[in-house]
């Protein structure tokens, strides 16, 4: 609430504010004049005008004193950087902001005079938009629909921003029902400043996007976010794109052959995001592969979906490409989620770091080189009479064939049990050490140790050769204390030290007080640096865990 | 070490480390290529200069070291403006009364110490966060100065300043 006219303060001896002073004065001459037989109307008008004077004259003091208290010392410049920092704090269009203009004149015209602060447009109210409008100039607007009340929106308040569509530059209607779904109806007039488009929808039946969106012209678009619409992406001219996002309701993903058309109107995305949008068949042909050559991040979260789009994608170098799946089965799920080519991942020809996480319901794996990366999050829902998650984890590992892991230098596995009825011969990691041979560190994190133990060591492996001859550090977090081999461990470190493939340092890590140190230190013999400490907890995988999946 | 010299004569010495945290005096030093500067003369003696200089030396000493924000991305300076989280160390820093607060904000302005600029404002936007106009009067001192006609028109804005 504002303050009455002219203050508060009392008029020293009398109690009354200086409003209430002149009040009772008018009055008090007013009466007077009637009784000295001076009719009101002749002297009302001088009253008020004088009244109006001294008010005036008040605020003009009032203003002085102002300009002398300690915050009028900062200067506009900084003072208008304030509402930049209260942006976030609200909804669109801030609060704040209009009561820093009603604090007092100097703030009030400083404010209202700074275009920038008012180009965020929230349509709930005729009035405000219309003064956003007029205070925010010929800046460029940034207009925004969201909330699932009907008070929440006017579309007579945004009608009034139409005329200004040149000044367009940011929509996002994010709506949770359907009262506002005509509001997209509306949108075919050409914005030609437009972007940033967002427009996400939770409502049945979904609203459909076609052609007529702004009228069919979406090139200055630089970044594109679609949810819960129904639409055939049938733009092809976004030659400004550089940020996209797709989610559609599950029953009306879109094609193949319109997916990749679409990729193709759009050659410098950098970013693209696919939620659930492409279906499990290809109706495109099988030759037909687009290249994108400034991409950086594609993440695909999907059941079915990533093969079928990644045939027909060239990955390039330098990017990073995150999969996100659920999955079923009792086989690896990666040939179902890569595509049929290795050479359609261009960005992960050199992987130099390999991490993986087994966890039993959660198979991650990160690998990461000089030439991109490639994150897979994949969740395992186990069905009836399946077959025990351990023999899943063992074909998925055996699965890294897929990968060139030749000159991989970092190999971390976190929680990889060994099913028992498998030979050791036939255990992956043999298979995966056998291609490593660039591999200088190896981390091993509450696994079944002793088939990689065995496997490095070229007495007891099934080749008899080195695996791994550049291998100078390996690490194991043992929490069981039957995961610790010491007697195999020394028989590793000394038959590769007899071959010239001598081990740098041995880190044996106790989770909790399993191990005795007397036994690592025994280590010694036969390896350089050999060091044993206990830790609380094993170390946090550095995945990126993405609730899409979920 | 650089020599820096306030308006009322009060010298300071301080590592090129510490005096690089300010842009103003780092592109001084860097265009007179000296190791001594006569700068920085805040704001032609209207008030006290050492006190609030100290407490500038006394932030850039602490962060010392840290990277500077880069002046060729307007992305970057966005975001920082709008994260109004203030670490641990310089909300106490900035824990001073009215007064000292808005001569710090004025120093990092003339020295170009945008990192500071940045907390102080922040504590400015912090402090009105969320208050009526009336109260922000009374936080800084301030009094309605606004002419009846005015008046009207903020009673119509108020109308729908309100978010429903």
């Amino acid at each position: 609430m504002a303050t009455p006219i002219g203050g508060g303060e009392s008029f020293p001896g009398c109690g009354l504010s200086l409003p209430q002073l002149l009040h009772a004065a008018k009055t008090k001459l007013l009466d007077s004049t009637c009784r000295g037989r001076v009719t009101t109307t002749m002297i009302q008008p001088e009253v008020d005008a004088l009244e109006q004077d001294t008010l005036t004259v008040l605020g003009l003091v009032r203003s002085m004193k102002n300009s002398f208290m300690p915050v009028s010392r900062i200067p506009g410049v900084i003072l208008s950087l304030i509402p930049k920092y209260l942006e976030h704090q609200t909804t669109a269009t801030n609060k704040d902001l209009i009561t820093l203009t009603h604090v007092c004149r100097a703030w009030r015209e400083l404010f209202i005079s700074l275009p920038s602060l008012w180009t965020r447009l929230d349509f709930k109210d005729v009035e405000k938009t219309r003064t956003y409008l007029k205070r925010s100039g010929t800046l460029p607007l940034e207009l925004v629909v969201h909330g699932s009340h009907v008070e929440s929106y006017s579309e007579d308040a945004f009608f009034l921003a139409v005329p200004h569509r040149r000044r367009f530059k940011s929509l996002t209607i994010g709506r949770t029902s359907d009262f506002v779904g005509n509001l997209v109806n509306h949108l075919t007039f050409p914005a030609p400043s437009l972007k940033e488009l967002r427009i996400s929808f939770a409502c049945d039946p979904a609203p459909v996007l076609d052609d007529t969106l702004f009228n069919g012209d979406l090139s200055s678009l630089r970044t594109l976010g679609l949810g819960g619409v129904v639409t055939n992406l049938p733009w092809r001219n976004l030659w400004n794109l550089t940020t996209f996002e797709l989610r559609c309701p599950t029953d009306s993903r879109v094609t193949i052959a319109r997916f990749l058309g679409f990729l193709e109107g759009a050659p410098r995305l950098k970013d693209i995001t696919l939620h659930h949008s492409i279906p499990s068949s290809s109706n495109a042909s099988s030759s037909r592969v687009v290249y994108l050559p400034y991409l950086k991040n594609l993440t695909i979260c999907s059941n079915l979906a990533h093969a079928t789009l990644l045939n027909h994608l060239s990955i390039p170098t330098e990017a990073s490409l995150t999969l996100n799946f659920k999955f079923r089965g009792d086989r690896s799920p990666l040939p179902d989620y890569l595509p049929k080519s290795s050479k359609n991942l261009r960005n992960i020809f050199r992987i130099t770091t390999v991490n993986l996480l087994f966890e039993e319901k959660q198979k991650f794996m990160r690998l990461v080189g000089p030439s991109g990366s490639l994150y897979i999050y994949g969740r395992w829902e186990p069905e009836a009479l399946m077959i025990h998650w351990l023999t899943l984890d063992h074909r998925i590992l055996r699965s890294l064939d897929y990968f060139p892991l030749h000159m991989t230098h970092s190999l971390t596995i976190t929680k990889y049990r060994v099913p028992t009825m498998i030979p050791d011969f036939d255990k992956p990691p043999h298979q995966n050490l056998f291609r490593a041979m660039e591999l200088k560190t190896l981390v091993l994190i509450q696994c079944h140790n002793l088939s990689f133990i065995l496997a490095l060591n070229p007495k007891r492996n099934s080749s008899k050769d080195v695996l791994c001859p550049n291998l100078e550090e390996l690490t194991l977090y043992v929490e069981v204390r039957n995961e610790f081999h010491i007697l195999e461990l020394m028989e590793m470190a000394k038959e590769r030290a007899s071959r010239g493939a001598k081990l740098r340092s041995v880190t044996v890590v106790g989770l909790g007080e399993l191990v005795s140190g007397k036994e690592v230190f025994k280590l010694r013999e036969h390896v350089t640096h050999v060091e044993y400490r206990f830790e609380e907890s094993a170390p946090e995988w550095d995945s990126i865990f993405d609730d899409e999946a979920n | 070490m650089v020599l820096l010299v306030t308006s009322d004569n009060k010298n300071f010495v301080v590592d090129r480390e510490v005096a690089d945290r300010s842009v103003f005096v780092k592109n001084t030093l860097e265009a007179r290529g000296l190791s001594i500067a006569t700068p920085p003369m805040l704001n032609g003696g209207c008030f006290e200069l050492t006190s609030p200089f100290l407490q500038v030396l006394e932030y850039c000493q602490h962060h010392r070291g840290e990277p500077l924000p880069t002046t060729d991305d307007a992305n970057a300076d966005e975001n920082r403006k709008r994260t109004t989280d203030i670490g641990e160390w310089d909300r106490k820093f900035i824990t001073v009364d009215h007064e000292m607060l808005f001569e710090i904000i004025l120093a990092a302005n003339y020295l170009d110490i945008k990192p500071l600029l940045d907390v102080g404002c922040k504590t400015i936007g912090n402090m009105v966060k969320g208050k009526s106009p009336e109260e922000v009067r009374k936080l800084f001192d301030i009094v309605n100065d606004f002419t009846p006609e005015e008046e009207a028109q903020i009673k119509k804005e108020n109308e729908w300043a309100e978010d429903p």
